[in-house]
Formats: structure tokens, C-alpha cells, sequence
């Protein structure tokens, strides 16, 4: 060593300083080695974190809603935050937590920023495990956990009553793939919600949600492994028995060609009766395309859709043979038939509706006779414009090892992928691809597989693309059964 | 127990992809300093970290697990976490309470693609790093090759404390870089000899040993302790 000194080298100590600073502002990254199996090194690993890894004060102060920069300091006001909560069985929720600032003591009474109750700390522990270690008090820098904690859940603070701190919570990445839940036994279908909800204040990247659209339960996770433990939790934490299903796809129905229909409401025996004749004329709508010229417009209306697309809507009623009270019922037929589409009973978009002619009674017509008119007119017309499934895409991003890419390849030609193209990042191979949500359930599972667990891939929504037509002949038949 | 005051506390989270051992090391970390009688392992399932039912099936973490260790006069903190991806939340969790991350990296692969996954989020929370280059006993284990996957990845500043002396099957030494001495470690493992440092690894350690001071060196905020004629 000396002869380290002699050149003008540092001495430990300096050395220590040196790579401490080096690790906070991250420009330096030390590297250990070990066998944590046979007990070799982590004695020594240790002895560098306890004199050269940064302690809480020394870290930068922690961020906060309201009163800005919140500095580790065992003398200010107590400020514990809520970074993870677990329902246990046998024990109940246990409520993990980093002491921010000041000290606190079992017993003390704290206030929940979030929700502004009073939480009392009645016991504090530190954890090993499913071990609790009791302990009196707990000071700022330090980790530790309590029970019994009502209405407090992860990323809430509890500060002292002496003043108002709520610590910057933590943002959870979105959840990323999904699938069907029902309950095994329907009388268990009011605990899965509710199960479901308090599952999602302690794991905030689960998510569930009732996809109206489509009638399921919907669980979104991070990956299938995640809601694999989900449904094992329901099952042994809260009592319900589950299954998964495939989550059906939100498909789209629009038409490729215009058609002319005509649909006559008639009921016109004994007491008040029902009479409305709609004629219409349907054609795909295209953004930024002329109005009819062949019709006279008179009204025109366009629809941003929920869904996505659009309805425009044109009155094109001449010499007055349809009141134009009615013209409002008339839509309203036709949107109803556009939420229940006419071939799969998906969502109808991008289709333009011009209502051109038709009949009243004096006194047998009323609203319903003219919805009921406009929506049959429209499935008509629907069913003449030759009819196109559409189903979402996704734009995926696949990073593998160069070695299994070609098995990565054909598995995504299986399903039914374009691939965009493929680019190099430093080890890996990066593909990308089109693929449909369709081919895309269980993906990981796949993936994983295939890959040894080696390749990550990341999906975002593209846009809505024709089923090919042996798909739309099959989805169409299992609409008609 | 012991009470520390802040500046003896340390915090700390195990990262690193599925296998890497993060909940093996937890345990040796625990055991070593004598909180423990007996080492817990995965095969058994009986470690400290995974308790749960789940986890015991299925051989592998699916919780972020508390534990703590005394070494010295200090008590670390540490958070063992899952490798997989699917966990992400628990990962990003104990990550916001941390102080420092210790990112195991397994000998024989070096940066994997769990490693990249879960560096995405270290790097949102901006945390101190070490790396652990963990399993140098096995017999496929390459730690130069794993140490060049990590400056490939993360640049300059991932630099060696240590390397093995015999890494492999009969693994059992280490020149620690800091210090300059092989620590040797009896066949059960445990608290090592601390040996000189062999002839024939001398040059090696030598000019690894100047490459830290350079890099500590450039770190330090004081002037004075640069190393002269050695500006920034």
C-alpha cells in the first residue's frame, strides 16, 4: 500500500469519501463479487455498505405535495410513508412504511394526509420475513411496519398533528395484458368485486374493470404470472374460487359499399296505432369526403362515436313527408343499431346515414314508430353494403436475443403478424410487428417459452383493421347460432 | 433489539432477474452476521424471504420481502424482490424506500434481458447502484465477461471492488480492490483469512486497484484530493 501513497495516491479514507460521492450522483457503480450459496463474500459486501453506501440523511430530500423538500431529519415532524400493504391471513393488513422525518413511538396517534383520520400506531414493528421484531420507536431513515391500520393503504403518509406532510406518492407502471374473471359459483360474483377492489389498493398495478362493451370482468395485470397470483390469492386469502376466460374482443362492424333500404312500421289495429315509413341511404364514411350532391341536404350532423369513428347523419327529407320532429327518433334507431351491430352485434363505425324520404299518419305516428323504422331501415341497408369486420391491432416491440429470433419470427407469422422490421440494440434484436389482439392471448406465456425468459416485448394500440374473411365468415356464424 | 441512530442505518434493495439469487444472498446476509442459527434455502423452502405458500410452490419470489441485518454497528434494511417482471409493483415499491440498490448480476450471464427490465425502473428512481456479480462458483461462471456486459451497458462507471481469484468449481478467494488484500474463505464460507496478495496476481491488482483510485479520485469535490499532475 504505502507504495500507493508514495505516488500521491489516496488513502482509504479519501478513497471511501471519493466513492461515496461517486455513488450518490451516480457516475460510479461498484462492482462485488460473491457466492451467496456458499456463504463467500457478503461479509465484505456488508462492511462496504455500512461505510460507503448512503444513509437516508444523506440522500436527497424527499419530495412532497405541499410543503416542498421534506429533509431525513430525526428531530422534525414525524412523517412516515406507505409504500406497501399485504393482507395476510391470520394477521391482517400489514402496513410497511419509511420513517421521513422525526421519530415515532408505539401508541402515537398520526393523521393520514390522504384522508385526514387519525391512525393510531399501536404497535411498530420490524419485519424479518413473517417475523414481527416489537420494537418501542422507530427514527427517521429507518423502515418499519404496523398493523391494524384501517383506511391507510399504499402511497398514503401519516404525519405528526403539529403539521400537514404528504410525501410525492409512487406512480405505478399501467398494467399491460388482461384477461376474463368470473366466480365458479354465481353467488360469489359480489365478493369477487369487491375482493377485486381492495386487491387493488395493495397491488396498484392490478386493475379491474368491467368492460361494458364485451359483458366480462376484466383483470389487467403485468403479466399472466401476475394474475396467476391474483386468482391464487382470491382463492386462499378470500375464499373465492375463479377461473379465467379469454377476454372477448372488442370488434368493429362498417360497410365497404352504399345501399338503400326502406323499412314501414305498421300496427294499426284497434285503439291508438303506431305507422312510420324511413327511407335511407347508407355509405362508408370517409374523413374529408363531400356531402351527397344527388340528395338535397337539409340538416347535417357528425358524430364523434364513444367507440371510436363516426356517424354523420344527414336530413335529406324533401316537401316535408317526414315531420322534422321526427328526424332525432330516426337517429336515435339508427345509433342503437350502431351500439348492437347488425352481423356480430359489435360497435358500428365510420358509416354515413342520409334519410331521403318516408311517410307519416296524422295521427298513428309518434317517436317509437320512427326509431323503430329508422333502426330496421339502417340493418337493411347494413346487410346489402357489404358488411366488414374490423379487429384492433397492436403495434408490438419485441427485444430478443439474437439467437432464438428466428423462432420468434415464425411464432409471430402464426399470428397473423406483419413484421415492420428489426433493428439492433446492443445485444438484442429488436422486432417490430403488427399483430392482432385477436392472436395476442397468453402472448407472454408464449414468448417466455420460446425465449427461455429472455425477451421483453411492449404493445400499444394501433388501429382497426378487415378481419381476413375466413375469420368473418366464423364470427359471423357464431353471431347467428 | 439494538436501537441505531439515522446515520446508522442502511437501506437497501436486492434486484436482479429471476435466479441471480437475491433471496439467497438476503439469507447469507442474515445468517452471516449470526441472526441466525441456520441457512434457510430455496430447495427447502425455508428462507426468511419467501414465506409465503405461493412462493414455496413455486420456487421463486412473488413478494417484496422486509428483512434486516446488524453488521458491525449498523443495521441495514433490506428488501428482497422478485426478478420477474410480472412484479414490477413490488419492485417499484421497494425501490422508493431505498437508498441503495444492489443489482445482482449472475456470474455466468452477465446482463440478462430481467436485468435491463429491471433497470428501467432503478433508473427512474435515480438510486445509488452496486452490482454483484453472484454464483462466481459455478462452473460456467465468467466474471471479466460479466463485467464487460455491464460497462458495455451502463458505461464507465460500473468498476470492479474485487475480482475472484479462482472462480469455478473450488471457488475460495477474493483480492479486494479497496483494501488490497485475498481474502481467503474457510470450505464452509463464513469470515475469511485476510491474506497478501499473491505475486502472481500482483499486477492485476495493481493496475485494477489504480483504475478505482482514478475513478474515486475524479469523484472527489475537494481538490486536494486529486491525485497530483492528474487534473479532473
Amino acid at each position: 500500500m504505502e507504495l500507493y501513497f508514495d505516488k500521491g495516491s489516496l488513502d482509504e479514507d479519501e478513497m471511501r469519501m471519493g466513492l461515496k460521492i461517486g455513488m450518490r450522483n451516480r457516475s460510479l457503480f461498484p462492482i462485488f463479487c460473491l457466492s451467496a450459496k456458499q456463504n463467500m463474500g457478503s461479509g465484505r459486501m456488508m462492511g462496504f455498505i455500512d461505510n460507503v453506501a448512503p444513509s437516508a440523511h444523506e440522500m436527497l430530500p424527499e419530495q412532497t405535495l405541499n410543503i416542498g423538500e421534506l429533509a431525513c431529519d430525526p428531530a422534525g415532524v414525524p412523517v412516515l410513508f406507505v409504500f406497501k400493504t399485504l393482507v395476510e391471513p391470520y394477521l391482517g393488513k400489514i402496513t410497511f412504511f419509511k420513517v421521513c422525518s422525526g421519530e415515532v413511538s408505539e401508541g402515537q396517534d398520526l393523521v393520514n394526509y390522504q384522508t385526514g383520520d387519525t391512525e393510531r400506531l399501536a404497535q411498530l414493528f420490524i419485519m424479518d420475513g413473517k417475523e414481527r421484531n416489537q420494537v418501542k420507536k422507530l427514527s427517521a431513515g429507518d423502515i418499519g411496519a404496523t398493523l391494524k391500520m384501517k383506511g391507510t393503504s399504499t402511497n398514503h403518509t401519516l404525519h405528526g398533528k403539529e403539521k400537514r406532510v404528504g410525501v410525492a406518492p409512487i406512480e405505478f407502471p399501467e398494467p399491460r395484458i388482461r384477461s376474463a374473471i368470473v366466480a365458479k359459483e354465481k353467488k360469489d360474483d359480489e365478493k369477487l368485486g369487491e375482493a377485486l377492489r381492495d386487491m387493488q389498493t395493495e397491488d396498484q398495478t392490478l386493475k379491474a374493470e368491467f368492460a361494458s362493451e364485451v359483458k366480462q370482468l376484466i383483470l389487467w395485470g403485468q403479466g399472466e404470472l401476475h394474475l396467476q397470483v391474483a386468482r391464487w390469492r382470491l382463492e386462499h386469502v378470500y375464499g373465492i374460487k375463479t377461473e379465467f376466460e379469454e377476454p372477448k374482443i372488442p370488434y368493429r362492424e362498417t360497410i365497404q359499399k352504399p345501399a338503400t333500404a326502406m323499412y314501414r312500421h305498421k300496427k294499426q289495429s284497434g285503439g291508438s296505432g303506431q305507422f312510420a315509413e324511413v327511407h335511407l341511404r347508407i355509405e362508408p364514411h370517409v374523413e374529408g369526403a363531400p356531402d351527397p350532391t344527388d340528395l338535397n341536404v337539409r340538416g347535417k350532423e357528425e358524430i364523434d362515436l364513444p367507440w371510436g369513428g363516426k356517424l354523420v347523419f344527414y336530413n335529406c327529407i324533401v316537401g316535408g313527408v317526414i315531420d322534422a320532429k321526427y328526424l332525432p327518433s330516426i337517429q336515435r334507431g339508427v345509433m342503437e343499431k350502431m351500439q348492437e351491430g347488425p352481423m356480430t352485434g359489435s360497435h358500428v363505425r365510420d358509416v354515413r346515414v342520409m334519410v331521403f324520404d318516408g311517410k307519416m299518419h296524422a295521427v298513428d305516428s309518434n317517436d317509437i314508430s320512427f326509431k323503430i323504422a329508422g333502426a330496421q331501415a339502417f340493418k337493411e341497408a347494413f346487410k346489402q353494403a357489404d358488411p366488414l369486420i374490423l379487429e384492433p391491432i397492436y403495434e408490438m416491440e419485441i427485444m430478443v436475443p439474437e439467437e432464438v429470433m428466428g423462432e420468434v419470427m415464425g411464432d409471430l407469422q402464426t399470428r397473423r403478424s406483419i413484421i415492420g422490421g428489426m433493428e439492433t440494440q446492443g445485444r438484442y434484436q429488436v422486432i417490430k410487428a403488427l399483430t392482432p389482439l385477436a392472436e395476442q392471448y397468453k402472448y407472454t406465456t408464449a414468448l417466455k417459452s420460446i425465449t427461455q425468459g429472455r425477451a421483453s416485448f411492449k404493445r400499444r394500440f394501433k388501429e382497426y383493421a378487415p378481419v381476413p374473411f375466413e375469420v368473418q365468415k366464423s364470427l359471423a356464424a357464431q353471431h347467428a347460432d | 433489539m439494538k436501537v441505531y441512530d439515522d446515520k446508522h442505518i442502511k437501506n437497501i434493495v436486492l434486484l436482479g432477474s429471476v435466479k441471480s439469487g437475491k433471496t439467497t444472498l438476503a439469507e447469507t446476509m442474515v445468517f452471516e452476521a449470526g441472526l441466525t442459527k441456520r441457512r434457510g434455502t430455496i430447495e427447502d423452502k425455508n428462507t426468511i424471504s419467501d414465506y409465503h405458500q405461493i412462493e414455496q410452490e413455486r420456487g421463486n419470489s412473488v413478494y417484496a420481502t422486509s428483512l434486516h441485518t446488524e453488521w458491525r454497528d449498523y443495521k441495514i434494511n433490506i428488501i428482497d424482490t422478485p426478478g420477474l417482471d410480472d412484479f414490477v409493483g413490488e419492485i417499484v415499491s421497494a425501490l422508493r424506500v431505498a437508498d441503495t440498490c444492489v443489482m445482482l448480476i449472475n456470474a455466468q450471464y452477465g446482463v440478462e434481458v430481467g436485468t435491463e427490465l429491471v433497470w428501467n425502473s432503478v433508473e427512474r428512481f435515480a438510486k445509488p447502484t452496486i452490482f454483484a456479480i453472484n454464483q462466481v462458483d459455478h462452473p460456467k461462471a465468467a466474471f471479466d465477461e460479466a463485467v464487460l456486459s455491464l460497462q458495455e451497458r451502463f458505461g464507465t462507471a460500473p468498476v470492479p471492488m474485487q475480482y475472484p481469484v479462482n472462480q469455478g468449481q473450488g471457488f475460495n478467494a477474493i483480492i479486494d480492490l479497496l483494501k488490497m488484500t485475498m481474502y481467503r474463505f474457510p470450505p464452509e464460507g463464513g469470515k475469511p483469512e485476510k491474506l497478501p496478495i499473491p505475486e502472481s496476481e500482483k499486477e492485476r491488482a495493481e493496475k485494477l486497484h489504480n483504475e478505482l483510485v482514478e475513478k474515486a479520485a475524479r469523484r472527489s469535490p475537494d481538490g486536494a484530493l486529486f491525485r497530483q499532475g492528474q487534473p479532473g
